[in-house]
């Protein structure tokens, strides 16, 4: 249990008879940078969606460190230590940057009613929630921006207020939901830094999900491919690089979109 | 970013003012006038927190503003209850209420709180109308407000009302303010954002749907010490989405917003009491406008206009970050 | 006698059916919560009214009342909802609230704000049936918004229009890439829309009377309908509405017909915390 920090066990899902997951059991230790990866439609996102509750799996079973995460809803998550990302930016139009980052701490507040009347506690503990903001606004170079409407803010930024709201919570899963789409090269290899210094520095266990190959490569530790619902792989980048399995998939989806 | 803050700060220093000296300035009709204007305020900010902040909507505000109205009157009938713990047993009724039917009523599915807040207004009317205990038509009468023994008269009345929306905006800036109120905002731009954050939305939702009720009822409360008489027939349909206009067309989820909006609602109606049909077509009119042309309302007319006045003015040359923010949300030209 | 009340509610039933029937169509092309669906059918009966008083028989009143409808619904979608199509659910409604004042307001300048009788169409004389006495004109009413619903039916299932109109309700994208005309698709539904006001307008006029407040409370019971299918099934709305019809009837026999709105509302909230998706409404629908 102190090794597999997370682990799920048989998770299946259907959709109206399609088997989206099949069984499948991934565990993650503490401290590493996990990939799940696999051609379009493997059932990543569906995976991803079954993590933090979005989705009800039909059958199996999810533990972080010795919860039952299926007794858990989607808004237990951040409070667990589980926060995540999305893979098409989901920031609050309606909120500046730093009320979204400021959002991050939302399972933190204790007492709603003392929350709202701004009682003196409630002050300081939002006083304090801000000087954290600055902070983690800092440390993804969004400290000038921090008064800014989301509309305003170039792309790149957007991506690292999404990693700054998942991180003012301190969370000890981050969980990333193919956070190079929408990317160019350069600010690919700009999300794969900071992927790797948020583990760096704040020793915070990350499972990406994603499709882009030089992203996962470069920054994870360990890898586990999915085709058709299925695992069908598991190892280290080298290792994954050269399974023929998972060159099969990949080729043959990348033939697919060739020929489309 | 300061500057702004101060302006604004000026803006409600100098209306509040304006509002504590016009009893001396005006008719006496038209205080008791601006005194209804200050009780649509109360419930109109509860909408807006409602429906412009957390993206829920109510059309049937009138029921709640009728349970506050009939517990204030009731207990001051019958058990001799005092202005203010009068009033404050509205809100709470209210809230009651509200709490069960948006326990009952609020499913991820927001379409479903709209009709059923709409079955609600018309469940409340009938039941006052035709319940022995409410007086339906007839209606009930009750005596001045007191104070602290003191009676008070309508310029009494309407300092006091205007200490109450005072406290009502200080109140709702507080709870927007607060991290309540971010999770309130975020319910409105993304259910799943505001999840993955931790948010309950079960009970955010309630939580947004109870305050509401709770102003609609303190409001309830406030009117029927001003009218002094309260009739079944009052809280219909009508009143319910007269609300919702207010705070559409005043500026969704801006605390400025409510205040115009209520002003917008009691004013039009009256200066065009005489052609009530025509008074239906000028609302219903500005409001498709509103909806399609200026979703932002009154206050977001407001924000433009002081953009391109300080533009007209010149001083574009010390424009602050945040104008020019403005400016481009607001798709100006910096010609 | 609760056997004839369980009758005449049918009959009641049946018409706020024609009123669920034109929100949950509305509903389900345009996701939009129609405010002015029962302002629809009171529009409609002061124009078959006008009709009738001008000398035209009831026939003609009644295609009058129909093409006067399907013309304001359709210019309502033109002049207002098409502007607005992509808009948070929320807009749409505050739109067609905005429709309604309008509504309200000029039928009130053009016919007065008093209530004025509606010449019944069909005989009053009771007759017995299975031991309860019953107005023909219950019956033909019945029988009519019937034939009605099921010509609904068939235009959706077997029409190529109504095809393409289920086809959008499903997946307006995937819709758009088979070739359907949405734009008219849209048109044709507002118009569908228009006609079952129209139709459920006329039928009730001669029961409640006309006056520009006249649909308010067949709007509220139109809805509770509506919620029975989960806003989304027809089938659904249909049962909700017989359901409400009979219920409040029976309720209204025994309590006093003071409380049938009340009822109303005491529906939805059970159906919405019962099974909040509606009779037949499945697991995971698109979120509105």
């Amino acid at each position: 249990m102190s090794v597999r920090h997370f682990e799920a066990n048989n998770v299946a899902i259907a959709f109206g008879g399609v088997q989206a997951l099949e069984q499948v059991s991934i565990y993650i230790k503490r401290g590493e940078i996990l990939g799940l990866i696999g051609p379009n439609g493997a059932g990543k996102t569906t995976f991803f969606n079954c993590l933090t509750r979005f989705l009800e799996p039909d059958s199996g079973e999810m533990f972080f460190e010795g919860a039952d995460l299926m007794k858990k809803k989607t808004h237990d998550m951040a409070s667990l230590g589980i926060c995540r990302t999305f893979q098409n930016l989901n920031l609050c139009q309606n909120l500046n940057l730093q009320d979204n980052i400021l959002l991050g701490s939302h399972s933190q507040i204790r007492n709603p009613l003392a929350t709202m009347l701004s009682l003196a506690k409630a002050r300081r503990r939002e006083r304090e929630l801000k000087k954290k903001t600055r902070e983690v606004a800092k440390s993804f170079n969004l400290e000038e921006l921090l008064d800014s409407d989301i509309d305003s803010m170039p792309f790149g930024s957007k991506k690292f207020a999404e990693f700054a709201r998942a991180m003012i919570a301190e969370p000890r899963l981050l969980l990333l939901d193919e956070p190079a789409a929408g990317c160019n090269d350069e600010e690919t290899s700009a999300v794969s830094d900071m992927i790797m210094k948020i583990n760096k520095d704040f020793g915070t266990t990350i499972l990406v999900v994603e499709h882009d190959m030089s992203l996962v490569m470069k920054v994870c530790d360990r890898i586990y491919v999915l085709d058709s619902g299925k695992l069908i792989a598991e190892g280290t980048p080298e290792e994954i690089q050269k399974n023929p399995r998972v060159i099969e998939a990949y080729l043959g989806d990348d033939f697919n979109a060739k020929n489309q | 970013m300061l500057d702004k803050q101060k302006n604004n700060n000026w803006f409600w220093i100098a209306l509040t003012a304006l509002l504590i000296s016009l009893p001396f300035i005006i008719e006496s009709f038209y205080t008791y006038l601006l005194t209804t204007v200050g009780i649509y305020v109360v419930i109109v900010l509860g909408v807006n927190m409602l429906t412009g902040n957390t993206g829920q909507i109510t059309m049937g505000q009138a029921g709640f503003y009728g349970l506050g109205a009939y517990t204030a009157a009731l207990t001051a009938l019958h058990f001799g209850v005092p202005l203010i713990p009068g009033i404050i047993l509205g809100g709470l009724v209210g809230a009651g209420i509200g709490f069960l039917v948006g326990v009952l009523a609020l499913r991820i599915v927001g379409a479903f709180l709209a009709i059923a807040t709409l079955g609600f207004g018309f469940a409340v009317q009938s039941i006052l109308m035709n319940v022995p205990l409410f007086m339906g038509r007839t209606g009930i009468s009750i005596s001045k407000p007191t104070i602290f023994g003191i009676q008070l008269q309508e310029i009494g009345y309407y300092y006091f009302v205007l200490a109450v929306v005072i406290l009502f905006i200080l109140l709702t800036v507080s709870i927007l303010r607060s991290g309540v109120g971010r999770a309130f905002m975020a319910i409105k731009s993304s259910e799943t954002a505001a999840q993955a954050m931790g948010v309950n939305l079960r009970l955010y939702k309630t939580m947004a749907f109870t305050l509401s009720a709770f102003y609609a009822g303190v409001a309830g409360g406030l009117m029927a010490y001003h009218t002094q008489y309260i009739s079944a027939e009052t809280f219909n349909f009508w009143l319910s989405t007269y609300f919702l206009v207010a705070a559409i067309v005043g500026g969704l989820g801006s605390v400025k917003g409510s205040v115009l909006g209520a002003g917008y609602i009691v004013l039009v109606p009256y200066f065009l009491a005489d052609y009530q049909d025509f008074s239906f077509i000028f609302l219903g009119l500005v409001l498709i406008l509103v909806v399609v042309l200026a979703p932002e309302g009154m206050a977001g007319l407001l924000k433009k206009l002081r953009v391109r006045a300080t533009l007209l003015l010149g001083q574009n040359k010390k424009m602050t970050d945040s104008n020019v923010a403005l400016q481009s949300k607001i798709g100006m030209s910096n010609d | 006698m609760l056997f004839q009340l369980i009758l005449s509610g049918l009959a009641t039933g049946s018409l706020y059916a024609l009123t669920a029937l034109g929100i949950v169509l509305i509903f389900n092309n345009t996701r939009t919560i129609n405010i002015a669906q029962g302002d629809f059918g009171m529009f409609g009966a002061f124009i078959a009214l006008m009709a009738l008083s001008s000398g035209l028989g009831f026939g003609g009143a009644l295609v009058l009342s129909i093409v006067a409808v399907i013309l304001i619904a359709v210019l309502m979608h033109l002049l207002v909802m098409r502007w607005i199509e992509d808009a948070d659910w929320l807009i749409l409604l505050t739109a067609t609230l905005g429709v309604y004042y309008v509504l309200h307001g000029v039928s009130g300048w053009l016919w007065g704000r008093d209530t004025k009788s509606f010449p019944d169409p069909f005989p009053k004389e009771p007759i017995e049936f299975l031991g309860a006495m019953i107005s023909k004109g219950h019956i033909f009413v019945m029988i009519i918004a019937f034939v009605i619903g099921g010509l609904l039916f068939a235009f959706l299932k077997y029409s190529k229009w109504g095809t393409a109109m289920r086809a959008l309700k499903e997946d307006k994208y995937c819709a758009s890439l088979m070739g359907i005309p949405i734009k008219t698709i849209i048109i044709l539904t507002w118009a569908v829309g228009g006609i079952m006001a129209a139709l459920s307008g006329f039928l009730l006029a001669p029961i409640i009377w006309v006056s520009p407040g006249m649909m308010d409370t067949v709007l509220v019971k139109g809805y509770a309908a509506a919620i029975f299918g989960g806003l989304y099934s027809m089938p659904g709305a249909v049962l909700g509405a017989l359901f409400i019809g009979v219920a409040e009837n029976i309720a209204g026999g025994y309590l006093g017909a003071e409380y049938k709105v009340s009822l109303a509302f005491v529906m939805i909230i059970i159906m919405l915390a019962i099974k909040p998706t509606g009779l037949f409404g499945g697991g995971k629908r698109r979120e509105v």
